[in-house]
């Protein structure tokens, strides 16, 4: 039966105008997909054969092929994890390609990157991101890299940021010492299918003592239904150097799931600084099952700054293992579960050497039905004197329907260690509400309000460029949830 | 079950034994000699499993050399002698987590392991390997 179209209407406030079109807007800003002029598509499903025609493409090494099938293997051996969500069971690894090509080859110059690639990356901002306030950029469309970009000043002072494909065949010594040294191909199921059919990501070396300034960003782009993206990350700051890198994800809304498993390895050497920045925004079609992990040598410190805002499911726990004396390791986790999706968030931080520190600070909002969860593991090896370490992980309930999680796991093999962990879980309280409404806001101000204040602490550490859009995400999702 | 002041041998391969280990000196703790097989019996490759009181060792013999290391993970107690020998650089991999271990050093090549395991004196006395263990 057709519906009568409402005669009557409201009248809106300019704020209440602006949340409408807010609503919507996933679609319209990320959502949209182009026409699928690939130069190659492979079929649905892996097997060996199409392993070593994703390497033969490529024209890597014959080490690296060899790499990849012994990968697959492990790949088929192990079972599907059955911890962390039900919705894992839904992952049907026969309805994903896992090779798409968009491009010849990865571009230095936007103008040689083909049209509707780059018609795409106009509209999400990245050129115009890259002027303003990056010193590299490297936009992912599919398996592979389709343009690269770095900083002159920071190439004449030895910086290496280029896609993994690149990376490979210009820097293979380079590339061999480090690849799957911290994540190895039979770590997980997951890990094991992106050392298979990896394709994409970035390669990033800063020697010793440079500091790079800015940012360096990726994007992350999935264009196609039933798409799987495996990009494969390293990042080596070698001693006493430092490096911000940013990634950024989005993908089409589709009925058919998408999914997305990447492994990034860190290493930072003595004395460096690593911070890692996500704002994971996939559609809410897209597997999020990702492997991170990285090392702090001596005096290094790595930083995880990890926000979480779309996919249907998302399992995540970056890690660092604390390796060198006085090594300290961060970890600030933002999820956010709407309806439908699954947030496993976490990290794993591991003392593995005396006098080291570290801190997780995580934060979720479940809204909608939506469920999200903390799992966290927090080691402290025998012999770590001295070490500290803080973790707490607050959630935010937005109505009766949600659920949220904790999961921690606590393992103290030394006596003399500072260790400290707490939890909070909370809902917006009718209190909070009217308070704020009683000094003029409306009921859906108050509820963002309430939720920005929450979230805040580890909004103010990215970049203010990031803040914002993280600010602009959070009030999306937020818009209707109150009330 | 070992019993004490026995170590019983668990070939990787078609022959299973337990042999009686014998004793040097008086006290516990110091180093007792093992004999493991004839040096016919593991070519290269060729890995064999000891068990010694509550420890179980996997003697290996990587391109001619050989090597003798606890057989536990230091990540999750998995049993490297199920794992793959590596012999371009003489590393066991664990088959839970696949880290790599250094034959020579017990030393982790790859994460997760991150913690070293023992390493044992093998030695060929005549035409058999021996195991120095304490």
């Amino acid at each position: 039966m057709a519906a009568t179209p409402e005669t009557t209407t409201k009248i809106l406030t300019p704020d209440e105008a602006a949340l409408r079109t807010l609503g919507s807007d996933y679609t319209e800003r990320y959502g949209f997909h182009d026409a699928e002029n690939y130069l190659y598509k492979a079929p649905k499903g892996l097997n060996a054969e199409i392993v070593a025609k994703i390497s033969e493409f490529k024209s890597e090494p014959q080490w690296m092929r060899e790499f990849r099938l012994k990968a697959l293997d492990y790949f088929l051996a192990r079972p599907q994890p059955t911890w962390g969500s039900p919705m894992l069971a839904d992952v049907d690894y026969d309805d994903i390609h896992y090779f798409v090509r968009a491009s010849e080859r990865s571009e230095r110059s936007w103008d040689d990157v083909p049209e509707d690639v780059k018609k795409t990356f106009d509209r999400l901002g990245i050129p115009e991101a890259e002027r303003k306030f990056l010193a590299g950029v490297g936009a992912q469309y599919e398996s592979e890299v389709v343009y690269h970009q770095v900083n002159e000043a920071l190439e004449k002072q030895g910086v290496i940021f280029t896609d993994m494909d690149t990376a490979l065949r210009e820097h293979e010594d380079l590339v061999r010492e480090y690849f799957a040294t911290i994540i190895p191909p039979n770590d997980n199921k997951l890990a094991a299918l992106n050392s298979a059919v990896w394709s994409g990501g970035s390669f990033v070396y800063v020697p010793p003592g440079v500091h790079v300034e800015m940012p360096l960003q990726a994007y992350f782009r999935i264009n196609t239904e039933n798409m799987g993206q495996f990009e494969r990350t390293i990042i080596i700051a070698d001693e006493g150097s430092y490096v911000h890198y940013v990634e950024g994800c989005t993908a089409p809304t589709y009925s058919g799931d998408s999914l997305h498993s990447a492994v990034v390895e860190l290493i930072a050497k003595p004395g460096a600084r690593i911070r890692y920045t996500t704002v994971q925004n996939w559609s809410s079609n897209v597997f999020n099952l990702v492997t991170k992990r990285a090392v702090a040598e001596t005096d290094a410190t790595v930083e995880w700054v990890d926000c979480n805002l779309g996919s249907k499911l998302t399992m995540k726990y970056p890690s660092v293992y604390l390796m060198g004396e006085r090594a300290h390791g961060e970890v600030l986790s933002i999820a956010f579960a709407g309806v439908g999706q699954h947030q496993d968030a976490g990290a794993k931080i591991v003392h593995a050497a005396p006098n080291t520190t570290s801190n997780i600070f995580a934060k979720s909002i479940s809204k909608d039905g939506g469920r999200s969860s903390y799992r966290g593991l927090l080691e402290v090896a025998k012999g770590a004197h001295g070490s500290k370490s803080k973790v707490v992980c607050d959630a935010l309930l937005l109505d009766d329907h949600s659920r949220s999680d904790t999961y921690p796991t606590i393992r103290i093999g030394e006596n003399e260690v500072d260790v400290g962990h707490e939890a909070t879980v909370s809902k917006v309280g009718d209190e909070q509400l009217f308070y704020l409404m009683a000094h003029g806001l409306s009921e859906e101000e108050a509820g963002k309000l309430i939720v920005n204040g929450f979230i805040e602490p580890i909004v103010k550490e990215l970049p203010m460029e990031y803040a914002i859009e993280m600010n602009r995400l959070i009030e999306l999702q937020m818009e209707g949830s109150i009330g | 079950m070992c019993r004490p002041g026995h170590a019983a041998i668990l070939a990787l391969g078609p022959d299973v034994g337990t042999i009686p280990s014998r004793t040097i000196g008086f006290a516990a703790s110091l180093p007792e000699i093992i004999d493991i097989c004839p040096v016919t019996e593991l070519p290269p490759g060729a890995m064999r499993v000891v068990i010694w009181e509550d420890l179980e060792i996997a003697v290996v013999n990587c391109r001619g050399a050989l090597y003798a290391i606890e057989d536990r993970c230091s990540h999750d107690d998995g049993p490297l002698a199920e794992g793959e020998l590596h012999e371009e650089d003489c590393a066991i991999e664990c088959p839970r987590h696949g880290s790599l271990f250094d034959l020579r050093t017990g030393a982790p090549k790859t994460l997760p392991a991150y913690a070293p395991v023992e390493t044992f004196d093998v030695r060929v006395d005549g035409d058999l390997i021996k195991l120095e263990v304490q």
